[in-house]
């Protein structure tokens, strides 16, 4: 079996970059694109996980926050949405196709840790996302407040917690969290009705999120 | 506490923005080479549902018409191919074959299996370790592991394969058998049999054991790895046929035929070849020059860059590349730091940002300046914990500095205004 390589210029070795001359083509509309995509073209390759590198991370991050697995996940939803292409009916679908297969992805780890025993929502310090360059103080809070943010959810049951971090974490409006989780508007409202809830009455037990819900963030609190 | 949770949420999601995806881009592109990537008709995601049963009656199809391809099993359940497999970082995980073959990923290991056939299967290792046990039933027995830019087919045997592709150390251990390996700094038609062990650096550069040539393993890395480790898997280099006289450098450059290109740049001129060429190509030139051992012809280049193309994309990365080869190649550390610094003024938040901090440190460490590689490594630490540069920060970190190179003060960073280093 003969490898190809994977694309038509080499990439420095030393910076990843690629020569700038292979990043002047550019795929016109998503059926250029996912034309390029089904013909295993190199630069159509390149441009499809460029445009949906922050998307899907995004989407990955929201619902399980800064896991130290979101880099494998990251590839897992590039690697099924490859070998999916040719099932994708309608090429503008694309990215609300990527975002769903990207929630899939991120239901499936979640269901494999709880089948394992071993999901637990605190992530080590060392896999939150890069610093600003601010203040580390409120960084340091922020991070605690992310990790018990996660560990709240947690708790909640698979679907709820997905809808509520789309919601949520993504800002996904209802009409979207309904399409990318494949599933009807009114069944989205009542798993986030219940989500919120239940997130809302954890919170107040949990030491780090209690004094924000006291502030008052009407977000996230059903009175 | 200060902020609500909405605006906690906001400010941690807008972290993901200056996120440097090339890494994971690296990967992806690393898996789309392989061929024949079955697509998996079991799910629309977009639109009405396949079902199971029309997936199940294509199988059934498929075996009415050819042999049966073998079937496997991860930890007792039906595996697919193309799902990645973890081992996870307490346990190993086991796949079994229909035909009696088995694997067993390491703690922390990821697989997938590519493709099954009736009497073989291909196999992906993209990190970690992975035992094998091939069942030699038949002389179509045949099945190819392949880890980064390595391939090991098999036929019928035992062994153990390692892949690490953060520092791009390859380990092959033979229990029984024998096998055929290809990669790079591997001899042609290698075949490593039981007892013996293979082990492959290309970041370091070092081979040991079986199946490399004396030649080979003297030969310079021509992906030029940093003293650090890389970013990104360099494509092995391959032997090439002679190139058509009528190609042009950068065409042979794209095929990675970085010798070929080389010659002939240096047949046109390349100072000829320099005043032609705009910021890309200026860029591409300035690489074979590298690859090539050229340190003086490579900063002329990319000083081309700064100076035909200031306000240019290419200008800023040709800092860094000037960094590169004032380190690297002209030995000059303490000389090399400026680019670097000069990168992150004009690009902060660039996706090399964080190789250029990195670069900071190890010149700074190099260069004896130890007052500023301990500020260098707060701000790396802080910014990077997880970077490649992160174990070399914290050695500065700790290390016992004489009382007249205590660090004091707020860390030094780049200023936007600093004009870069007058050459």
């Amino acid at each position: 079996m003969v490898r190809k390589p994977a694309t038509g210029l080499p990439p420095d070795a030393a910076t990843g970059s690629r020569p700038a001359s292979a990043q002047r083509v550019r795929f016109v509309g998503d059926a250029a694109l996912v034309a390029g995509i089904r013909a295993r073209n190199p630069t159509a390759l390149t441009e499809f996980h460029d445009r949906f590198a922050l998307p899907v991370r995004r989407v990955l991050w929201g619902i399980l926050g800064p896991d130290q697995d979101l880099s494998d996940l990251h590839q897992d939803v590039f690697v099924t949405a490859l070998q999916s292409i040719d099932g994708l009916k309608q090429p503008e679908a694309l990215p609300g196709w990527m975002k769903s297969i990207a929630v899939h992805t991120a239901r499936k780890c979640i269901e494999k840790r709880l089948s394992r025993q071993r999901f637990a929502a605190n992530t080590p310090a060392d896999d939150v996302a890069e610093a600003p360059e601010v203040d580390p103080r409120p960084r340091a809070d922020a991070r605690e407040v992310l990790r018990a943010i996660h560990a709240v959810l947690d708790g909640l049951p698979v679907s709820e917690r997905i809808a509520f971090a789309l919601r949520h974490m993504e800002g996904l409006d209802l009409t979207e969290v309904a399409a990318v989780s494949e599933t009807s508007l009114a069944t989205v409202k009542r798993r986030l009705a219940r989500a919120e809830t239940e997130f809302a009455e954890r919170a107040r037990r949990c030491p780090v999120l209690a004094e924000c819900v006291e502030r008052g963030s009407s977000r996230w609190i059903r009175r | 506490m200060d902020s609500s949770l909405n605006e906690v949420v906001r400010v941690e999601r807008t972290k993901l923005e200056n996120h440097d995806f090339s890494a994971e881009r690296a990967r992806f592109l690393e898996f789309a080479s392989y061929p024949n990537q079955r697509t998996r008709p079991r799910r629309h995601w977009a639109g009405a549902a396949l079902g199971l049963a029309l997936v199940v009656s294509l199988v059934a199809a498929s075996a009415v018409l050819d042999s049966p391809d073998l079937t496997f099993a991860v930890n007792g359940a039906k595996g697919e191919t193309g799902v990645s497999l973890a081992g996870s970082r307490n346990a190993s995980l086991a796949v079994d074959f229909s035909d009696g073959s088995q694997l067993r990923l390491g703690q922390d290991a990821r697989a997938r299996v590519l493709a099954v056939k009736p009497a073989g299967a291909h196999l992906m290792l993209e990190r970690g370790k992975l035992e094998v046990h091939v069942v030699h039933h038949t002389s179509d027995t045949s099945w190819q592991v392949d880890a980064g830019p390595f391939a090991v087919t098999v036929v019928g045997t035992r062994f153990d394969v390692s892949w690490d592709p953060k520092h791009e150390r390859f380990l092959l251990e033979l229990r029984e058998g024998a096998v055929q390996l290809s990669g790079p700094k591997v001899a042609s038609g290698c075949t490593v049999r039981s007892g013996e062990r293979v082990q492959i650096s290309l970041g370091a550069g070092t081979v040991s054991g079986s199946c490399v040539s004396v030649a080979q393993a003297a030969q310079p890395s021509l992906t030029a790895a940093p003293r650090a480790a890389t970013t990104a898997s360099p494509a092995p280099e391959r032997a090439m046929p002679e190139p058509s006289k009528l190609e042009s450098w950068r065409s042979l450059a794209a095929r990675g035929e970085r010798k070929s290109a080389w010659s002939r740049v240096e047949s046109e001129g390349f100072d000829q070849v320099q005043a032609r060429s705009n910021a890309a190509d200026l860029i591409l030139l300035a690489n074979l020059a590298r690859f090539s051992r050229a340190a003086d012809r490579a900063s002329a280049a990319l000083r081309a860059v700064r100076e035909r193309y200031p306000t240019s994309a290419e200008a800023a990365d040709a800092a860094f590349l000037l960094g590169l080869v004032t380190a690297d190649q002209q030995n000059s550390p303490r000389a090399a730091v400026p680019w670097f610094k000069t990168y992150l003024a004009e690009r902060p938040s660039g996706s090399l940002a964080r190789e250029a901090w990195g670069r900071v440190l190890d010149c700074q460490v190099r260069a004896g300046d130890h007052m500023e590689a301990q500020r260098t490594a707060r701000i790396y630490l802080q910014r990077y914990p997880d970077g490649p540069f992160h174990a070399l920060a914290e050695r500065a970190l700790s290390a016992a500095l004489p009382a007249s190179a205590r660090a004091t003060g707020a860390p030094t960073a780049p200023s936007p205004h600093a004009p870069p280093p007058d050459r």
